[in-house]
């Protein structure tokens, strides 16, 4: 991890209590990090399309959202046809969810972009253990 | 019942008043009828025709000898000579007559006079005739008349009797030597024999009948010569020429040539006929061969003819009923005709066209019932079809609701322990400002769950539920809800309007009322707070044998891309203001359709629209079927 640039993490999430919670763990595990929110995956591509250079180093994305889901956003993110953020600036991805329907995690991981897959709730050391990795 | 058995006893009632043949005694008593015709014809024809030439050439001889015969000498000169003078060749026509009967003459001379040698005759006097004087001149030679005559008188009277034979030119006085003949005869008791050989011509018949009674000669012949038959044969030519010459030459005259007793007044002519006569015969066969040919052709044409009539006659009723069967099987009737054999194929034939068209009409009639089978097996197969489709989307919505139901249902739990020990952490660290954040976290996270567990109690109730088809009074229901609903947020600042065409539903109350409250609260929920004037449209009218509840409002409306998901459970599709559990359209579809109605979504400029669509009762009894 760079001291020297702030540490920028995107959550997707349409749960106002997860979306809290994840602000609190993050903070917890590095009280300097910046946490972005957006409510469903139509907010979040709107955000990563306005940011420009300042695109996040992670993104947390949950599955069941209302309006834009977890799989349309990573159709649209990083999807085969996607060009709304350069290959190159892309943040790695973490699914955040709480189906443990296996289907959704191998769907997921078929995406270069998804690193990982994390079952909540949402904990300090799991976000230890996706960071260190 | 065995076919032929049937066949003959009908074909028997079938004859019953009529007679019939058989075809082939038919066909042979045609046949045997023409052949006794031309067997009879030939003969009849061949027999009558010759018989009658030969009859009219005898009589037109004897005709012709009577009149010679009535003729005098001078007369027959006289007609002789007028026909010698008309008719070139007249003699060489005689000479050849002469000519070719001189054998024959003389045959018959020697034969009478062996007989007076044998002693059979005592006397045979023999007068020169026109012809016979030259055998007689050859003959004088070998026995002399006066020799003969000594011979005669010096003969011993015997058992044996003389003729003598006297030449006309021997003697002066005929009579006179045939009485010297005479006496001698009556001397010596012996017969008299007296042959004349001339013409028969009335002269000399009268000169033999003299003689025959002037003398004592038992008997007088007439030796009728050749010469009168080329005589005949000339008077009758009235033009003779090279060929008639040949033809006379041909004429033969047998050699029993024809004797002729005055005494006895008869005339009797044993003739060979003459060539002509033989090849008019031959002429008279021929053409009875021909007539008869020609006949038996007509009545072997004729015979064809008949048989071919009555091969039509006998087939036609046949050819007709087989194209009456090839026309319609089942009309097709055999009629029967006078002959037998096809009356019975034709009876037989009935009988089986009768039963192959029974059969086929059975055939038909299975057919039928198989192609009805089969439809009624295809449909059942489409039922299964819709059915097993039925139950598949049904499992594929049970298999959804599971999965949607343990994640939608853990995810509030799981973030609630979470924001517990974020709690415990906070009143550890006395942070008050976090506790109270977490705690409302906590509540919002159960309230969630709580909502999800309600719907999913209202779903499994529209389910499950029995109750009664009402008419239920709209504004009532609509008012009730609106009452229920009045606690919400925003509420006060939404107008609502209401105007009913159709006052009355006949429909089940508490689903239905689940169903426009839900409706209702969906468009509070999903106000649009920029809009200055929000509000709430709700109408009922008929339609095409429906009932509509309409609500409309200018509210936040449903993104295009989000339409297609509409209706499908845990769809929320306004991600800040997610009220609801996702379940709520996914519930008033089911509802709707649970009384055979639907809910159907109309996209207006401002707002939204839903309809809530309900069969009349006539219509809803059908689809309850």
């Amino acid at each position: 991890m760079n001291d020297e640039k702030i540490f920028s993490v995107l959550v997707v999430e349409d749960s106002e209590p997860d979306q809290f919670l994840c602000k609190v763990m993050l903070e917890r595990f590095d009280p300097d990090i910046n946490v972005m929110q957006a409510y469903d995956g139509q907010e979040a591509l709107d955000f990563l399309a306005g940011a420009g250079e300042r695109q996040p180093d992670l993104i947390f994305l949950d599955i069941n959202m209302p309006g834009m889901d977890g799989y349309e956003f990573l159709e649209k993110y990083c999807g085969k046809k996607s060009d709304v953020i350069p290959v190159d600036k892309r943040a790695d991805i973490v699914m955040l969810t709480s189906s443990s329907f296996a289907g959704d995690r191998e769907r997921s991981l078929s995406y270069d972009c998804v690193k990982d897959y994390l079952m909540k709730p949402f904990t300090v050391d799991k976000i230890k253990s996706v960071v260190t990795h | 019942m065995p076919l032929g058995t049937r066949t003959k006893d009908s074909a028997r009632e079938e004859r019953g008043d009529r007679k019939t043949y058989s075809f082939s005694s038919l066909v042979a008593s045609v046949f045997m009828l023409a052949m006794v015709l031309v067997s009879g014809l030939v003969i009849m024809t061949s027999y009558i025709g010759t018989q009658d030439i030969i009859r009219q050439s005898i009589s037109q001889l004897s005709d012709r000898i009577k009149l010679i015969a009535s003729l005098t000498f001078d007369e027959y000169v006289q007609r002789t000579a007028n026909v010698e003078k008309s008719l070139t060749g007249s003699a060489t026509l005689a000479s050849a007559m002469m000519e070719k009967n001189r054998a024959q003459q003389e045959k018959f001379l020697s034969e009478v006079y062996h007989s007076y040698q044998e002693g059979q005759l005592d006397l045979l006097f023999l007068q020169n005739g026109h012809d016979t004087h030259d055998i007689v001149n050859v003959s004088q030679t070998v026995f002399p008349v006066d020799d003969l005559i000594n011979q005669a008188l010096s003969v011993p009277r015997s058992t044996y009797q003389r003729y003598l034979i006297i030449d006309e030119r021997d003697t002066e006085d005929i009579y006179a030597v045939i009485n010297k003949a005479v006496l001698v005869a009556e001397d010596t008791g012996r017969t008299l024999g007296y042959v004349y050989t001339g013409m028969i011509l009335n002269d000399n018949l009268e000169m033999l009948n003299e003689i025959q009674e002037n003398t004592n000669a038992e008997s007088v012949y007439l030796q009728f010569d050749n010469h009168e038959i080329s005589s005949l044969y000339a008077t009758n030519k009235s033009n003779a020429d090279k060929e008639d010459v040949d033809e006379a030459r041909n004429l033969v005259i047998t050699t029993d040539v024809d004797v002729m007793a005055p005494t006895i007044k008869t005339l009797r002519l044993k003739i060979s006929y003459p060539y002509r006569m033989i090849s008019m015969m031959e002429w008279a066969y021929a053409q009875n061969i021909y007539r008869a040919a020609f006949f038996i052709i007509m009545i072997i044409i004729a015979f064809f003819v008949i048989l071919k009539w009555l091969t039509r006659y006998a087939t036609s009723s046949l050819t007709g009923y087989a194209a009456a069967i090839a026309h319609d099987k089942k009309e097709a009737h055999f009629k029967s005709t006078r002959i037998r054999e096809f009356n019975e194929v034709g009876q037989t034939l009935n009988g089986l066209i009768k039963e192959m068209a029974e059969a086929e009409d059975k055939i038909l009639q299975s057919n039928r019932e198989l192609e009805k089978l089969a439809r009624i097996a295809s449909a059942a197969k489409n039922d299964l079809k819709k059915t097993n489709f039925d139950l598949e989307s049904a499992n594929r919505e049970l298999e959804e609701f599971a999965y949607r139901t343990s994640h939608d249902l853990r995810s509030p739990l799981v973030s609630s322990i979470a924001l517990l020990d974020v709690t415990e952490k906070a009143i550890q660290e006395q942070d008050k400002e976090m506790v109270m954040k977490s705690m409302i976290m906590i509540r919002d996270s159960l309230t969630r769950l709580e909502m999800l567990i309600r719907d999913i109690l209202i779903l499994n109730e529209i389910k499950h539920r029995e109750e009664p088809y009402e008419k239920i009074d709209i504004k009532e229901l609509v008012g009730e809800s609106l009452n229920k609903l009045s606690t919400m947020d925003n509420f006060e600042k939404i107008t609502i309007e209401e105007d009913y065409q159709c006052p009355y539903f006949y429909t089940k109350r508490l689903k239905s009322q689940m169903i426009i409250e839900n409706l209702i609260s969906n468009a509070i929920k999903y106000y649009d707070p920029e809009k200055e004037k929000p509000y709430i449209k709700i109408k009922s009218r008929k339609e095409d044998g429906y009932y509509i509840l309409q609500v409309k409002d200018n509210g936040l409306g449903v993104p295009r891309d989000q339409r297609e998901k509409l209706f499908t459970m845990f769809s929320r599709l306004h991600p800040k203001v997610s009220y609801g559990s996702g379940l709520g359209l996914y519930l008033i579809k089911k509802g709707a359709q649970a009384l055979g109605g639907n809910i159907r979504y109309k996209n207006h400029s401002e707002g939204s629209i839903f309809e809530f669509i309900l069969p009349l009762p006539d219509n809803n009894q059908q689809m309850k079927q």
